[in-house]
Formats: C-alpha cells, sequence, structure tokens
C-alpha cells in the first residue's frame, strides 16, 4: 500500500537534501560569503539579549505558572488502571503542555518580531550599525532560543519535583499494600519491581532479535523443529531465485519463465500427539454405531484417524498469500507419508502460477507449510523442502533450487516456525501439560548491566481463550533463559499475566550473562492464548536515571522550539505576521498532515473518486483523474521537504519509562539542522534584499 | 572616481521610486540627486514635508535601496554594512527599543560595535553627560521618556561609536530651547573634530546658524546647491555701512558717490534670512499653490 508513497518519498527527499544543500551554499558560502566572515557572536550574542530582555520585560515567563496550574488540575482529573499508568498519564501532561507552551510561545514571539521591528522603526538603528543580516538572524533565533530554554527550565523543574512527588507517594502506597497482603496475584510481580525500583525510571531496554513458535522445545543437538497442526502453527522456507531460474532446463526456444511450473519437493515428518476428531468421536459414541465418514481417512498402526496432512502456500516477503490456493497443489492437503519425514511429496505449482510469482521483478518468495489436521504435530528441517523446475520432456532432469538459507546468520538459517497469525500477532496456546507450544525469543548483543542476581524482563501480551470456558480463571505463563553456548538452562519463573498490561518478570542472570541468550515461554493454561509479537518481551537491560531522561525530552523539546522560530523568523521575512504565524503552522504540520492524509493521495484513488462522483463521460473522467493524481504528487513531493516533526518526539519513551536513545536526539537534531540552517540561510538572504523601511 | 571615493557622501543620479504591491510606480521620492558632501563639512538638506529628505538618507545608510543612480559613502557603495562602523545615525523620531533604558540602550548598541565592556563603562556615562541626561532618567524605561528625552537618547546612540559622518535627520524637533542651542554647539563642536555632519531641519535658523552649505530638495528635486552665505547674497543691492554718520555727512557722501568713488566706507551685500529664500525657492517652483500643499501631494 503505502511503498509506492515510500518509494517517492525517498526520492524526494534527496531532492530535499540537495535544495538544502544549494541554499546553504548559494546563499551563505556565495551570496552571504563576506557577511559570514564578519560574523561577530559578540552582536549575535547583544541582539538575542535584547529578544530576551523583551521577552521577559513583557513577562512572556508568565505563562509558566498558568500552564503548571493547568496541568495540576488536569491531573486531577485523570482517572489510571494503576499507578505506573498515573505516572505516565502525569508525565505525558506535563509534557505535552511544556511542549505546546514552547511552540506557541516561540511562534508568536518569533513571527511578531521582525515586523514589529520594521514597523516601529527600530530596525533602522539596529542595520544602520555594522551588524550584517545574518547577524539580525541569527542574533533572533538565539535570543528566541534562550527564551524557550528558560520556560522548558521552569517547566522541567516543576514536572521533575512534581512527578517524584506523586511518584513517592504512589510507591509507599504500593509498599503497604504488598505489606498488607492486598495485591492481585496479576500484579504481583510488577508490584515487587515497582517498589525495588521505584516508578520513575528510565529503562534501557533490550529486544529479541526475532520470534519464533514452536510446538516443542527445540532440541539443541537435532536440526528439526515441530510445528502444531490444527493450523496453530507454519513453516516458512525461503527461496531467492532470478527470472532465469524458471526457464526449463530442456527450453531452447522462447526460453519463457515458468513455462513447465515448479514442483515443492517437501519432507515433512509428523507424530500424533492427541485424539483427531474422528477419534473424539468415535470414543464417545455408543458401541455399535459407526461413526459418520465425512472425510477420506486413514488406517495408522490399527487407528482410524485422518491422515496427517500439510498443505503449501506461497507467501510474498511481507508474508502474506501470494498465489491463489488452486495454483499449488491444486489447493488441496497432501498426505505424509512416513513419520519420519524421509518421502519426498511433490506439491505442483502451475505455470500460471509461477508467471504471478514473477511478476514485478519479484526474487524472494516463502514457502508456507502449514498442517490443518487437529491432534498432529510436524517436524521440518532444514532440508525439508526445494523447489525443481522440470523440464519440457520427462526424460529431462529438473533443475533443483535449494532454499535461501544464510550461513552468516543463525537466525536465518532454518526454516521459519511461527504461530496462527492474527491481527495482534501471533498465537502461543496454552497446555497445562509437560510439553506444549513454545515461544522462542533470540537476544544477542544484549548482556544485561548490573551484577543482582535476576533480570527483569517484561511483557505485554493480549490473551484470549476459546470456548465457554469460565473466564476467570488466571493466565499463567512460565519463562526460561537459555544459553545456546554454554547450553545452560535456568529454572523456570512463573507469573500470572493480565491481558494487554505490562508485567515484570526476572530470569536468574547466570545464563543471560554473555548477552547471546533465548528466553522461552510457555503459556500453562488450557484453552488460553496468548496473543504475542516480537516487541512484547523485552529485557531491561539497565537502569538511567529519570532526571537525565527527563532533561533528554526537554532537550528535543528545545530543539524544536528552535527549528520553530527558525520557521516563524524565515516567514516574518516577507510576510506580515498573521499570515507569518499561519505559514509557520503549514510547515511544521504539513509533513504530518500529507502523511495523514496518505491513504487519499494513493495513486489510483484519483479513479475511484471519479467513479464515486459518478463521471460519466471518460474524457471528464480522465482529465479529473489525472489532476488529481498531480496534485497529490505535488502535495507529496512539498510535503517531503517540509521537516518531519514527529522526529521530535519526546514524550513516547519517556512516558512509557523507557531511556531516551541517544538515536531520538540525533535525529531530532539532524532535523533542525538539514531543515533549519537552509531556512536560516533563506532568512538571511529574504532579509538581506528586503527593504527594512515600512 | 576619486569624488567617490574622498568625499564624506557622492551621489550620482540617485534615483528612488517607490513601488506598490504591483510593482506600479506610486512616488517618485527623489529624482536624480547629484550630491557630493566634502568630508569636515556641515552639510544642510533642506524642503518641505514630502520632499526626499529622509528618503535620501534612507538611501545613504541602505536601508532602502536605489532604484537607479549611486551613492557612496565615506568611500564605500551606500549599505555596505563595514562603512556603518564610522557612521552616526539619528532617525527623524527616536527609533529605538522602548523597553531598555537609557544605559542598556547605550550598551546594546556599543556592543553591536564591538566595543569592550570596559571602553563601554568610561563611554556610555560620557555620552549620557553630552546629551544632558541626568542620573535618574538613565535607569528609566524609554517607553517613560519625554520626546526630548527620546531624542536625547536617539542622539547619544548616534554618537556611541565616535563616528566620522553623522547623518542628523531633524535633529532639534522635540527639543527646547535649551536643547536646540546644545544641538547646534555639538554639531560645531562634531565641525571643529573634523567630522561630517549631514542634517535634515525645518529650522532654517538652526540651518542657517551650523551648516557650511545648504541644498534644498523639492518634490525629490535639488534645486540649490552652495555656501549658505552665497546663496543668501542679493546681489543687485549695495549696502553701505557706516557708524555715526550725520545726514549732512550723508548727503555729501550721495553727493560724494554721485560724482567719484569711496574712502571711508564699507560696502557689503545685503543678506536675506534663510526663510525668505527657502519660501522663494519652493514658490518658483509651484505656480499658484501654497509651497506646503504642493509638496506633499502627487
Ligand atoms: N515607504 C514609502 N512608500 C511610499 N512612499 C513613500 C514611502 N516613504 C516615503 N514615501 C514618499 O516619499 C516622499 C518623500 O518622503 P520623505 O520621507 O523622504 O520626505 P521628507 O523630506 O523626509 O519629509 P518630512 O520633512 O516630512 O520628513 C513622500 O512623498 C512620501 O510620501
Ligand atoms: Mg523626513
Amino acid at each position: 500500500m503505502s511503498s509506492h508513497l515510500l518509494g517517492d518519498f525517498e526520492i524526494s527527499n534527496f531532492t530535499g537534501a540537495i535544495l538544502g544543500v544549494v541554499i546553504v551554499v548559494g546563499g551563505l558560502l556565495i551570496y552571504g560569503f563576506r557577511d559570514l566572515l564578519r560574523f561577530s557572536i559578540t552582536r549575535a550574542w547583544a541582539i538575542s539579549s535584547v529578544c530576551w530582555s523583551e521577552s521577559i520585560r513583557r513577562k512572556v515567563l508568565w505563562i509558566t505558572p498558568l500552564a503548571i496550574i493547568g496541568v495540576i488540575i488536569v491531573a486531577q482529573l485523570q482517572r489510571p488502571s494503576d499507578e505506573q499508568d498515573a505516572i505516565r498519564q502525569t508525565i505525558k501532561f506535563c509534557l505535552f503542555a511544556t511542549g505546546l507552551l514552547i511552540v506557541i510561545t516561540t511562534i508568536i514571539l518569533a513571527a511578531t518580531n521582525l515586523p514589529k521591528e520594521i514597523d516601529t522603526r527600530v530596525i533602522y538603528t539596529v542595520v544602520t550599525k555594522p551588524t550584517t543580516r545574518l547577524e539580525i538572524v541569527i542574533g533572533k533565533v538565539l535570543g528566541f532560543a534562550r527564551v524557550s530554554g528558560a520556560i522548558l527550565i521552569i517547566m522541567g523543574l516543576f514536572t521533575g519535583l512534581y512527578l517524584h512527588l506523586r511518584a513517592s507517594f504512589l510507591r509507599d502506597d504500593i509498599r503497604q499494600r504488598l505489606e498488607a497482603g492486598l495485591v492481585n496475584p496479576t500484579d504481583l510481580a510488577s508490584y515487587q519491581h515497582y517498589k525495588d525500583v521505584g516508578l520513575l525510571n528510565a529503562k534501557t531496554i533490550e529486544m529479541p532479535k526475532q520470534m519464533e513458535v514452536f510446538a516443542r522445545v527445540p532440541d539443541p543437538k537435532s536440526k528439526v523443529r515441530w510445528f502444531s497442526g490444527n493450523s496453530e502453527g507454519e513453516a516458512l522456507i525461503p527461496f531467492e531465485f532470478k527470472k532465469e531460474d524458471f526457464i526449463a532446463p530442456d527450453d531452447n526456444q522462447d526460453k519463457t519463465p515458468g513455462k513447465t511450473g515448479a514442483v515443492a519437493l517437501i519432507k515433512i515428518g509428523w507424530d500424533q500427539v492427541g485424539p483427531t476428531p474422528e477419534e473424539q468421536r468415535a470414543g464417545k459414541l455408543p458401541i455399535g454405531i459407526a461413526a459418520p465418514d465425512t472425510k477420506p481417512t486413514t488406517r495408522i498402526a490399527g487407528k482410524l484417524v485422518r491422515a496427517p496432512q500439510v498443505m503449501v502456500r506461497v507467501y510474498d516477503t511481507n508474508l502474506n498469500q501470494l498465489l491463489p490456493g488452486n495454483a499449488v497443489g491444486n489447493g488441496k492437503g497432501v498426505d505424509l507419508a512416513d513419520p519420519a519425514g524421509i518421502t519426498p511429496i511433490p506439491v505442483y505449482i502451475t505455470p500460471q502460477g509461477i508467471q504471478q510469482m514473477l511478476q514485478g521483478d519479484r526474487t524472494k518468495i516463502f514457502l508456507n507449510i502449514i498442517g490443518p489436521n487437529k491432534g498432529y504435530e510436524y517436524s521440518i528441517a532444514p532440508d525439508s523442502a526445494v523447489l525443481l523446475i522440470p523440464g519440457m520432456s520427462e526424460q529431462t532432469q529438473p533443475k533443483v533450487l535449494q532454499p535461501a538459507y544464510s550461513n552468516n546468520n543463525p537466525l536465518a538459517a532454518m526454516p521459519f516456525l511461527r504461530g496462527r497469525y492474527g491481527m495482534g500477532g501471533e498465537q502461543l496456546p496454552g497446555s497445562s501439560k509437560e510439553t506444549g507450544p513454545v515461544v522462542v525469543l533470540p537476544f544477542s548483543n544484549a548482556a544485561p548491566s548490573g551484577s543482582g542476581a535476576q533480570v527483569s524482563f517484561q511483557l505485554r501480551a493480549g490473551i484470549e481463550n476459546s470456548g465457554d470456558e469460565d473466564t476467570e480463571k488466571l493466565t499463567q505463563i512460565e519463562a526460561v533463559a537459555y544459553n545456546p553456548k554454554s547450553g545452560e538452562t535456568s529454572s523456570p519463573t512463573k507469573f500470572y499475566l493480565e491481558a494487554n498490561r505490562q508485567t515484570i518478570f526476572q530470569l536468574p542472570r547466570g545464563p543471560l550473562a554473555d548477552g547471546q541468550f533465548e528466553i522461552r515461554l510457555r503459556n500453562l493454561t488450557d484453552d488460553h492464548y496468548l496473543i504475542l509479537r516480537p516487541d512484547s518481551v523485552s529485557m531491561i537491560q539497565s537502569m538511567e536515571s529519570f532526571d537525565f531522561n527527563l532533561l533528554k525530552s526537554l532537550f528535543i523539546l528545545w530543539l524544536m522550539s528552535i527549528l520553530v522560530t527558525v520557521i516563524a523568523i524565515f516567514c516574518s521575512t516577507w510576510l506580515s505576521w498573521p499570515i507569518a504565524i499561519v505559514l509557520t503552522l503549514v510547515i511544521l504540520l504539513g509533513h504530518w498532515g500529507v502523511q495523514q492524509l496518505s491513504d487519499t493521495l494513493q495513486p489510483g484513488v484519483g479513479n475511484s473518486i471519479a467513479q464515486d462522483l459518478g463521471l460519466q463521460d471518460p474524457s471528464k473522467a480522465k482529465a479529473f483523474t489525472s489532476s488529481y493524481e498531480a496534485l497529490s504528487k505535488g502535495l507529496v513531493a512539498v510535503s517531503t521537504i517540509l521537516p518531519d516533526i514527529s522526529q521530535f518526539s519526546a514524550t513516547e519513551d519517556i512516558e512509557k519509562g523507557v531511556a531516551i536513545a541517544p538515536q531520538r536526539l540525533f535525529d531530532a537534531l539532524t532535523v533542525l539542522l538539514g531543515f533549519g540552517v537552509p531556512m536560516l540561510a533563506l532568512s538571511y538572504v529574504f532579509l538581506r534584499n528586503k527593504e527594512v523601511a515600512p | 572616481m576619486t569624488l567617490a571615493t574622498d568625499s564624506a557622501v557622492h551621489t550620482e543620479h540617485l534615483t528612488k521610486i517607490y513601488r506598490d504591491f504591483w510593482g506600479r510606480d506610486k512616488v517618485r521620492a527623489l529624482d536624480d540627486l547629484n550630491l557630493t558632501i566634502h568630508r569636515g563639512e556641515v552639510f544642510g538638506l533642506l524642503g518641505p514635508n514630502g520632499s526626499g529628505k529622509s528618503t535620501t538618507i534612507k538611501l545613504l545608510l541602505g536601508l532602502i535601496f536605489a532604484t537607479r543612480g549611486t551613492a557612496h559613502v565615506l568611500g564605500q557603495p551606500a549599505g555596505s554594512t563595514t562603512i556603518n562602523e564610522k557612521i552616526g545615525f539619528l532617525p527623524e523620531e527616536s527609533y529605538l527599543y522602548r523597553f531598555l533604558n537609557g544605559e542598556e540602550t547605550l550598551k546594546f548598541y556599543g556592543r553591536l560595535f564591538k566595543i569592550p565592556s570596559k571602553d563601554l563603562k568610561r563611554r556610555v556615562p560620557e555620552l549620557l553627560d553630552v546629551v544632558g541626561l541626568d542620573q535618574k532618567s538613565r535607569k528609566r524605561k524609554l517607553r517613560e521618556y519625554s520626546k526630548g528625552m527620546a531624542r536625547r537618547i536617539g542622539l547619544a546612540q548616534a554618537l556611541i561609536n565616535n563616528p566620522d559622518l553623522i547623518l542628523l535627520d531633524e535633529p532639534t524637533t522635540g527639543l527646547d530651547p535649551i536643547g536646540t542651542r546644545e544641538m547646534k554647539d555639538l554639531i560645531l563642536s562634531l565641525k571643529e573634530q573634523g567630522k561630517t555632519v549631514l542634517l535634515c531641519s525645518h529650522l532654517l535658523a538652526d540651518v542657517q546658524d551650523v551648516c557650511d552649505r545648504i541644498t534644498i530638495l523639492f518634490r525629490g528635486k535639488m534645486q540649490t546647491l552652495g555656501q549658505v552665505r552665497d546663496l543668501l547674497q542679493v546681489r543687485d543691492i549695495t549696502q553701505i555701512q557706516t557708524r555715526g554718520m550725520t545726514p549732512q555727512q550723508l548727503t555729501e557722501v550721495q553727493e560724494f558717490l554721485r560724482r567719484t568713488g569711496v574712502t571711508d566706507a564699507t560696502i557689503t551685500h545685503p543678506t536675506t534670512t534663510l526663510e525668505d529664500l527657502f519660501v522663494r525657492v519652493v514658490r518658483e517652483n509651484t505656480p499658484g499653490a501654497d509651497p506646503r500643499i504642493a509638496g506633499n501631494g502627487q
């Protein structure tokens, strides 16, 4: 969907960068070379001091107590779900108010400043001094950066104090409730954690590199992996190819790829782990009445069962089904023969299927193997599938296409197994038995810092339960840490989980110490399904100070306010202040706005709108469509040279209690410099060519 | 161009046409001005309201850009920031930051010249003394200043850098008679220090007292230029001045003059006032109209 937009974006992002460089080089280095050489920080600072004094004497800082009162009032109205949530919401209010405050203040101050000085002609006495226009522009930016900095310091101090106060009250409360034994079992692990580390924290988080769902705990000595039947698990095998790979080996004429189709040769083992539905029914029926013969059944080892079967499908790299069902194996499941999976079984892919697969210069697909029948588990190994490209005549030896496993990346060296895939993520079925489906989350370079015996992890997952089970039942999870190198496995940690709420659990440091490990989760509650995504589990690698985190987020806000100032000043060099304010907002929100509109700006939308409008006349419809497409292309192009203010997201991480990564600061700085410096150069050029007389 | 580089101000065909938003000509504020002001002289720029005096000054300072022609100031093209180091400018009204006090204002402008704070500490009170702002008012915000006080602080900021060329746009407006006198003394003392002063004023007596040369602008055009004394000479009248002459002697002198030359009498050309000249120049160019109205209208 959005890939087209994204593609366009990258190209125009590049043009945007070129444009920026051209403006800076042309405006500052060439046109403004003399002024650049003459630039004096003393003068710029003097000018900034005037902006500062003006704001102070106009009592701009008095809006901070107003904002603080607002925040306190709103904080009284919040309805948090728990203590951590209360803190999260408070952080959000405080930072939102702060951000809003500095954006509004800087826009108004910066956009009105130059027009006002020109209007009152104060500018006469400034430009007739040896001040260059560059110093004026930079001095003003500096001045308003000082004002927004002061606002940020005041708001930051308030936020810090207020949060510390609230957090310490709430922590006392938690401590008392823990001591009195008034805590729900699902909250116990988390509350213990809050009691230990407090509610105001800034963790650095390590994420797993991927997530796989197996039917059984993988055996480190074997390359065989198991996935569940009943469509609860599936295997994905990557294939990479060129078009020519699908030319039949004996096709010496027109060499059309895919003419002979292809054959997926699969070797899948199986194991019966429970009754099939037929057996279940047969067992329950009174003696003498035969079970209704619904589907072809087989007798295996003397027992009447529905045969172990797999279905093969072709997926694209986004793991969406690529070919229609009837193109692969006629859309039917194939019965498996021996449980060991030694006998290869062919699954035919039609020539049309191959041709469709090769469309759009596709070079990679996944073969998807799924076991629909209940009661079995299926085994797969790296040599379980190849693609054959048969010859035109039966005598010709087919070409063999091996799976595209990676030798360097152990995560991509085997078939990839996942759980049943739904909206919220992958399912992990619950089982109270000794063995059962397991989620494996490999971590790498994730050595925990500190030295405690236990390392904390956090888990947030959805929970679904099947059937008419009593819903009061708690979901119990078992977590184990495993180190593939040393073979060390930790003792299991068991804890209760509530749907979609962060829960903290601890694992012993031993197997985690070298940072190369797996976390394995099992769901111990029958009929409950855990809904997991790769980011559902993370390790709390270390704890930073909250105050430092707050400082970082304020710094990001400060960078944003500088960008706002530059834009506002740029607009005010050639517009009257009311229009400058509006234009500043448009520039700030343009990128974001077009992103919001991206669905309606897709190519092809124009056509459907034309249809919706009932434009019968084809030439009219065509005219409408093409002008719509041109307009939306133009909008997208314009938006890409506007700054992406989402890079200044200062609140997200700190709200979640996650330490703001240096990368975020870097991103914010990049947007500020990448956009701000060209804007500054333009402001300078505009101002130098402006008659500053009203 | 020696004139351009040697003189304090030199303009050639300097023209300014104000245009409206659509680029159409609105006002021809200055028309083909050729003017040379020598270093060290006090030059008066006269003219009725709207004749282009302030426009000339703004052009010389680079506040606005010429439509045609060139202007050089102290040997460099008008509006170049480097030359501003040596220029002092007092605008027609005191356009200063109203939320700063007197001292802060001077310090701010001093910093724009990169004057070290040590020197500023000395120079600021000195200047405030020169322009006659007392201790109390130095600490008050400019928005509380009276018109004359604002004028004085404006003058002080124009002198903060000890400029070589000083442009004064109607410096005496708003000043009391004492202030006016002091202003005139100041201009003369600046002249003594070898500085060039360009003075715009309506107060003709002031101009007459201090200026070496003047020009009169009308409707953007230069009408007259020259030494004040020359311009005020009335050449077709001869005046004979003596002291203590009796009527009898006078008749004898007249008798004598009728026949032969004179020995004991100073004969000079009488001067009219500048005001007479001013009104005459404006009248000559405005057939049958009041000069002021004519000056403003188009
Ligand atoms: N920004 C402007 N836009 C349009 N016309 C202007 C502008 N500034 C000045 N003018 C016009 O230019 C002409 C000259 O104005 P200028 O200010 O130079 O007069 P002046 O000689 O200084 O008058 P005064 O004695 O009243 O100060 C006037 O007709 C004025 O209306
Ligand atoms: Mg004027």
